[in-house]
């Protein structure tokens, strides 16, 4: 229940780490290490490292991204950086620069 | 995913820093913000930051308000008014022009109200002075570590014990085991020279074998197979 989101006029430098989901709507820049899932909304922006479970990108990621379980990259969203995990989702309309990585 | 909050723009969402979140680093907006977990750094916000009873936050505070229920280790200054609720608690100055502190709440550092300029290093050095007292002297209160030096005491005695079976297990070497064998040993010569006088060297010696083997009996009972031989 307790979502944390980061809301769209905040900006956080720094970094961030914790155990439960994260809602993305401003801009996060530094480095991320969650063990659940991140959304990354259309109006978010990251500008950092990666690391979770899962993550959805509607918006724009700079950065590389490692994912235990599943990245997706939804339409209209622009990523750039290496995808590490095991299940890597691209949706058409997606913008996508970088190396992606499906073996572990 | 928006915030319960919402009234209906976009403008009325809010920041949440969940329970099992950390964050460290700088955080800044124009929105609210409202901290259940930890966070670090600094906090610069042009509304109203809410340090929940489960927040921690150790960073320098920038907002219009800041709403304390829980745990603030920094200075603060608000464009409006700082709120220490009931159990919270607040180590660093304050700068704001409203100044709420309710009952219970724990709150050491200066508070300016008005619109003097921030008594800035002065104050602060003061400030950071008397926390790294009150913990010195804190460390000196706990000081029960010597307890700990004679608690070592026991801990010789546990060797003695461990040497103790050792002794008993090998009939060889080691000083501690000959000092029982050697008593154990000359006694039984003794025993054995005295009422054997006649007796040849070449018994006596099988019989201290025998005398070594048997070490670990009651020295009573060697006693009585001297005799008896």
């Amino acid at each position: 229940m307790a979502n944390t989101v980061i809301g769209s006029t905040i900006v956080i430098d720094g970094e961030i780490t914790g155990d439960e989901d994260l809602v993305i709507l401003g801009t996060v820049k530094g480095q991320i290490s969650l063990r659940e899932n991140i959304v990354v909304e259309r109006d978010g922006v990251v500008e950092a490292n990666v690391e979770t479970a899962t993550i959805t990108v509607h918006g724009s990621v700079t950065g590389d991204i490692q994912a235990t379980d599943r990245a997706e990259l939804r339409a209209e969203c622009r990523v750039v950086g290496d995808i590490r995990a095991p299940r890597i989702l691209i949706a058409d309309g997606a913008s996508f620069k970088g190396n992606v990585d499906m073996d572990g | 995913m928006a915030t319960p909050r919402s009234t209906g723009d976009e403008v009325a969402e809010e920041t949440l820093v969940g329970p099992d979140i950390a964050i460290r680093g700088r955080i800044e907006g124009e929105e609210d913000l409202r901290v259940e977990g930890r966070v670090e750094g600094s906090v610069s916000l042009t509304e109203t930051l809410y340090v929940e009873p489960s927040g921690v936050v150790i960073a320098t505070i920038e907002a219009r308000d800041v709403v304390v229920s829980g745990i603030v280790l920094g200075d603060i200054t608000a464009g409006n008014s700082v709120t220490l609720n009931k159990n919270s608690k607040h180590v660093g100055n304050i700068r704001a022009p409203r100044v709420i502190i309710a009952d219970g709440a724990s709150f050491r550092g200066d508070v300016a109200m008005g619109d003097e300029p921030m008594p800035t290093t002065r104050e602060r050095s003061r400030a950071t002075n008397t926390a790294p007292r009150s913990s010195l002297s804190s460390s000196r209160t706990s000081r029960p570590r010597p307890a700990t030096r004679s608690s070592a005491a026991p801990s010789a005695p546990s060797r003695r014990e461990g040497s103790g079976p050792r002794a008993s297990a090998a009939p060889a070497p080691a000083p501690r085991r000959k000092k029982k064998d050697d008593d154990d040993v000359t006694v039984v010569i003794k025993h054995a020279s005295m009422r054997k006088g006649e007796a040849p060297p070449e018994e006596d010696e099988p019989k201290r074998r025998r005398a070594k083997k048997s070490a670990r009996m009651p020295a009573r009972g060697r006693r009585k197979a001297g005799r008896k031989s």
